[in-house]
């Protein structure tokens, strides 16, 4: 596949992250994110460089899935206590709101992505779908109404930021890649159940 | 030295778990004054070999080894001690509160110690983290409480996208405003500098002592990991973070210390410490040695007299600790402030004169602070031992102001 197909799995990959929505849309965002931003870092160093991603985001989908198995001890009030969930009209919806957010993202990630530069890639189009990776992140971070959005946000920048190190050193700092996608990957899986603290309005 | 330093990163885990099993009472204290002088033992061990003052390269992409550091040792310990003197004098203290604060060490460890940047945004998103959930468990999902689960995931995201792009800015295509805005971000949202400025807010919705977490672990990582960021950047971010630091500072400063005129006498000294926390942050933008100095005083002064200011009006003790912080000289916060100035002075006169303008603020709102200690009613000490430890407390935050040099040099290794 081609350099522009895969980043556009990147980028369409951080799409699904920025529009879903409970635990399903979580499973769906996280495997998405590991196999679009697995293709975007194959480019640097090939299938290991796929791999990275493309695993940590499978971890990720089976741990909120074991998470909701067993009488739905991931609710966290153990942990977290109990959260009053409250809703409240708005102009909005959370997922229209997004939706807006994301396209100005659209227009600064095209506007900022030919100044990235990472090894001897051309980084034009995966540079793109990193930086859109990151809005999307900083976009659920901010409209998060639960720890369940704010994990999914940090996912989607720890995933971006894992493929562009990958892209960065051709495939040789998998480790650091790791780490960065691996920390949001299991506090998502952690808390991907957990109470929100405010439901739609 | 690596075996010493990965078990002082693991040590806290079981140390935690232990506080919590003990309950509440004079064993959760020794279990915390036990764990702290376990830091102090493994720390002296790796430290006494080498002391770089700062590890570098810190935007190294790979994940890089924890290298040891005079300084990160000393704001370890000495963060440990703060915390032992929170559940010594501090009303309020729970085991959970204790175990939280020794678990906080492994995150500050890895912040402080790490050489690669990916580590340190997990670290400090970790130690966030940590605190946010203590937070969200004690007072529930409320506002400030949702915005410091927000700061923990956007301070993590700022320095691993800070991290990636900042190659770029090497190789000159990416502004490196880009970068320093992302650095900033982080690194105020640690300290609780504007526009991060959550704590105050925080401190009279989960009680005093569970604030302390911040004033004792987040603050000081925060202004280690910014001193780092002003040392290790490249020059297209670093002038940039140096003029976000100290606008941001001087701006949160100011706001707090008018705030700290105005507050209830309750959480008057969580203005004033909002307040200096401005200045830090004013302080690690300047990046000088002057203001290294300015830096690790103003945390040391609250480290020691937190404990006795944060808690309710009505304690003798309380008196000789606003004198302390207020900016009276010659006493621990005249001395912090005045290293503050004096590193200000050859950069910018204006700088200088609005940092002077906020010691005045400082110190009316500090006497606010005397009066209504002289005039509580007084509270039952809870024991004379409890008093007699916060008036030692509070006198020796008057000390580190006539004796800083030696001061410095014996908690943090520091020569000015």
């Amino acid at each position: 596949m081609g350099p522009s197909l895969l980043a556009a799995g990147g980028f369409l990959a951080a799409a699904v992250a920025l529009l879903a929505s409970g635990t399903r849309g979580a499973i769906a965002s996280a495997l998405c994110l590991g196999a679009g931003f697995g293709g975007v870092a194959y480019l640097a160093g090939g299938a290991a460089s796929l791999a990275v991603p493309l695993l940590l985001g499978m971890v990720c989908a089976m741990m909120i899935w074991a998470g909701g198995l067993g009488a739905r001890v991931g609710s966290l009030v153990w942990l977290l206590g109990r959260a009053p969930v409250v809703g409240r009209p708005r102009v909005f919806s959370q997922r229209s709101f997004r939706l807006l957010l994301g396209l100005g993202g659209l227009l600064a990630a095209r506007l900022l992505s030919g100044h990235l530069g990472a090894g001897t890639i051309s980084t034009q189009g995966p540079a793109f779908a990193c930086l859109f990776a990151w809005e999307v992140g900083a976009i659920r971070i901010g409209t998060g109404r639960g720890p369940s959005d704010l994990a999914l946000g940090a996912l989607a920048i720890g995933m971006g930021a894992s493929a562009f190190i990958l892209l960065d050193s051709g495939g040789g700092a998998w480790q650091a890649a790791a780490l960065a996608a691996g920390g949001p990957a299991v506090v998502l899986g952690f808390f991907a159940h957990a109470q929100p603290w405010e439901v739609q309005g | 030295m690596s075996l010493a330093l990965t078990l002082s990163v693991l040590l806290p885990l079981p140390l935690a778990a232990l506080v919590w099993r003990l309950g509440a009472g004079p064993r959760t204290r020794l279990a915390v004054v036990l764990a702290g002088a376990t830091a102090v033992v493994a720390f002296s061990a790796v430290v006494a070999a080498t002391a770089p003052a700062l590890p570098r390269p810190l935007a190294d992409l790979q994940i890089g080894p924890l290298v040891p550091t005079r300084l990160a040792a000393g704001v370890v310990v000495a963060a440990l001690s703060a915390q032992v003197l929170e559940v010594a004098i501090g009303e309020g203290t729970t085991p959970g509160l204790a175990a939280t604060s020794v678990l906080l060490a492994v995150p500050a460890v890895v912040v402080l110690t790490a050489t690669g940047l990916v580590a340190v945004a997990l670290g400090c998103g970790a130690a966030l983290g940590v605190v946010w959930v203590r937070w969200a468990r004690s007072a529930g999902p409320q506002l400030p409480v949702r915005s410091l689960a927000r700061q923990a995931m956007l301070a993590m995201g700022a320095l691993l996208v800070g991290a990636v792009i900042t190659p770029s800015v090497e190789q000159g295509a990416a502004p490196g405003i880009l970068v320093a805005i992302l650095y900033a971000g982080a690194v105020t949202s640690l300290m609780g500098v504007i526009p991060f400025s959550l704590i105050p807010g925080a401190s009279r919705r989960v009680g005093a002592a569970e604030a302390s977490l911040w004033r004792v672990w987040l603050l000081p990582i925060g202004a280690v990991l910014g001193l780092r960021l002003v040392a290790a950047s490249p020059h297209p971010i670093q002038l940039p973070l140096q003029e976000l630091l100290i606008g941001l500072g001087v701006a949160s400063a100011v706001f707090w210390s008018l705030h700290g005129l105005v507050a209830d006498p309750g959480s008057r000294y969580w203005s004033v410490a909002a307040a200096d926390a401005g200045l830090v942050a004013a302080a690690v933008g300047l990046g000088s040695v002057t203001a290294l100095g300015a830096v690790l005083l103003l945390l040391l002064a609250h480290w020691l007299s937190g404990a006795v200011l944060s808690e309710d009006a009505g304690r003798r003790s309380q008196l000789v600790a606003w004198v302390g912080v207020s900016g009276t000289p010659p006493f621990g916060g005249f001395a912090g402030r005045l290293l503050l100035v004096l590193a200000a002075a050859p950069v910018s006169s204006t700088l200088a004169t609005w940092l002077l303008a906020v010691m005045g603020l400082q110190l009316a709102g500090s006497a606010l602070g005397m009066r209504a200690a002289t005039q509580a009613p007084r509270r039952p000490p809870g024991g004379r031992t409890r008093e007699a430890a916060a008036l030692l407390v509070a006198v020796a935050t008057l000390v580190i102001g006539v004796v800083p040099q030696q001061a410095l040099a014996a908690v943090f290794g520091v020569h000015l």
